[in-house]
């Protein structure tokens, strides 16, 4: 119902004056995943209009930014034990990348690195302090994690073209994802420059039991701790009952 | 059918997780062991974060450990007295152990220390455990149980001061003994995430020379006390403990517990004895083959959050 919605409403804006002036409009089917029990992944759809049916689309997806420790085993002694590590911050927990055609067709690599497009353009922050070559061996390690994870993109997916001006691609959120706000941008290209974007928000979020663990957990420690124990030890007593044989 | 972990941020099969609980739950129910060593790292081998694997297998403990004590209560086989001197040594051992762990994560040591003290521990006990047990199938083992437990052989032992009388044990020996064995429990608790019950079993039975099915009842009580300890720790300092992964194990832990105490009473000590050698030994050579052949993927990764 909701897509339809979107759909009459993206419908009715080609037709209204104040909607040309933007060259881009996205919007997307749901602005709110909750996690339950019962998750496992979500799939949502962006739609978008633009008023360049000869322009081109990107459309990034960006998970809340957190720092990875990434580790590698090294053999000492005949052993192999973690003894190097690197520190990035500013890892997305997320990420996922469509666009129209291919995207060295669209733009040059300058262009790419300037709009951070791709795997190889995320922007981590890597450990002070160390050589060139070790970032970009622990810089991979951590890119291929990410995708083995399935919270990195293995490749670029194809965007839709509806019609000329409309046009729609399918957001994927996988049940192993980080909580908090992701963005979806997405991108109007022409002649190998970005001339428009519109980012959604979108909130990934614990709900019903689930939230509600978590809220005990964070916001009451000690009762939690607590509780955990008692359920613990009834759970232990209930079966000694059931399974009694006197 | 999956479930969502909360704590841990991830989905998982249900039926895994119960049968898991239900695997090391008759375990501990047939040695009066925990099995911590058991579920730790098959819960970091489904991929649940290291930290949340040790912070929720203590409500396991707790629970299996609770029924075991219980179902040990009602046969009398509980020695009160030995228990409390063993907790009061483990709570000591718990805080040096926090202490120790810090230290060690501090100058980087901490994954070198557990990696080789896991193998250490599980190949040394699983080998004297199994060297033990083939040797009682020997025509030639009456004689080695003919001879009295060390404590009371070695001069050094004892001799030691503030000695006590443990009835239900029939025993009189001094408290820094089983204070001891309490201590290095609590130590194992704390910086490798274990019960250490695989330990403290054979110390009681070999070294002490308590009766068999005293050490079970007393080393349960004493776990659940440790392992309760240890869970308000978890959740309080890292919030690391997750209600619906360890609500799991409970519910399959509480049932395999029952069937391992019935099943104690068929399979013969030495019997029991040489499978729970088995079982040590296994996981002590799979880690210690993970520390010495080449590993398919140098790399891990950690997400700070």
């Amino acid at each position: 119902m909701r897509v339809l919605g979107i759909i009459i409403v993206l419908l009715c804006g080609l037709w209204l004056p104040q909607a040309q002036a933007r060259p881009l409009i996205t919007d997307i089917s749901t602005t709110d995943v909750a996690i339950t029990a019962g998750f496992s992944g979500a799939s949502l759809v962006l739609f978008g209009m633009t008023d360049q049916p000869d322009g081109q689309l990107v459309i990034q997806v960006q998970g809340p930014r957190g720092t990875e420790i990434i580790r590698r085993k090294v053999n000492t002694f005949g052993l192999w034990l973690n003894r190097e590590k690197m520190v990035f911050s500013n890892v997305p927990g997320y990420y996922d990348i469509s666009s129209s055609a291919p995207l060295q067709d669209m733009l040059d690599d300058q262009a790419l690195m300037q709009n951070g497009f791709g795997l190889d353009q995320l922007a981590f922050q890597p450990e002070m302090r160390k050589s060139m070559t070790e970032i970009n061996r622990f810089n991979e390690a951590l890119i291929q994690k990410k995708q083995l994870q399935g919270l990195f993109a293995l490749g670029t997916h194809q965007i839709k073209h509806v019609g000329p001006q409309l046009f729609r691609s399918r957001i994927s959120i996988p049940p192993n994802v980080p909580i908090g706000e992701y963005l979806v941008t997405t991108y109007l290209i022409r002649d190998q420059a970005v001339i428009a974007q519109d980012t959604q928000r979108l909130f990934v979020h614990q709900a019903g039991l689930t939230g509600m663990i978590t809220n005990f957990a964070h916001h009451n420690a000690l009762l939690y701790g607590l509780f955990a124990v008692l359920l613990a030890i009834t759970a232990g007593w209930i079966s000694n009952e059931i399974f009694r044989r006197d | 059918m999956q479930i969502y972990l909360p704590i841990a941020e991830m989905a998982v099969q249900i039926e895994t997780i119960l049968s898991l609980g239900a695997v090391v739950g008759f375990f501990s129910g047939l040695f009066g062991i925990g099995g911590g060593f058991l579920t730790t790292p098959f819960l970091i081998f489904l991929g649940i974060p290291a930290a949340v694997a040790v912070g929720t297998q203590s409500t396991q403990l707790c629970a299996t450990s609770a029924s075991g004590v219980m179902a040990h209560w009602r046969k009398r086989n509980v020695d009160i007295r030995m228990a409390v001197v063993m907790i009061i040594g483990g709570m000591i051992g718990t805080i040096l152990g926090s202490v120790l762990f810090l230290a060690l994560s501090r100058l980087g040591y901490i994954d070198v220390v557990i990696a080789v003290l896991y193998v250490l521990f599980l190949c040394g006990t699983g080998g004297m455990m199994m060297q033990e047990s083939i040797k009682s199938f020997l025509p030639r083992a009456q004689n080695s149980d003919d001879k009295p437990p060390l404590i009371q052989r070695n001069k050094f032992f004892f001799n030691l001061p503030y000695k006590m009388r443990f009835e239900q044990s029939k025993l009189y020996i001094s408290a820094l003994i089983p204070g001891a064995i309490g201590l290095m429990a609590g130590l194992m608790v704390s910086v490798l995430g274990i019960g250490a019950g695989f330990l403290i079993v054979p110390i009681m039975i070999y070294m002490i020379g308590m009766p068999p099915l005293m050490v079970a009842g007393t080393a349960l009580l004493q776990l659940l006390v440790t392992s309760a300890f240890a869970a308000v720790m978890h959740a309080t300092t890292n919030q690391t403990l997750d209600l619906v992964l360890a609500l799991l194990l409970i519910i399959g832990g509480v049932i395999g517990t029952q069937f391992g105490v019935r099943a104690a009473r068929i399979i013969k000590g030495r019997t029991a004895r040489i499978l729970l050698a088995v079982i040590i030994l296994g996981v002590g050579l799979r880690l210690a083959a993970d520390l010495i052949i080449v590993p398919l993927d140098l790399y891990s990764l950690e997400s700070m959050r």
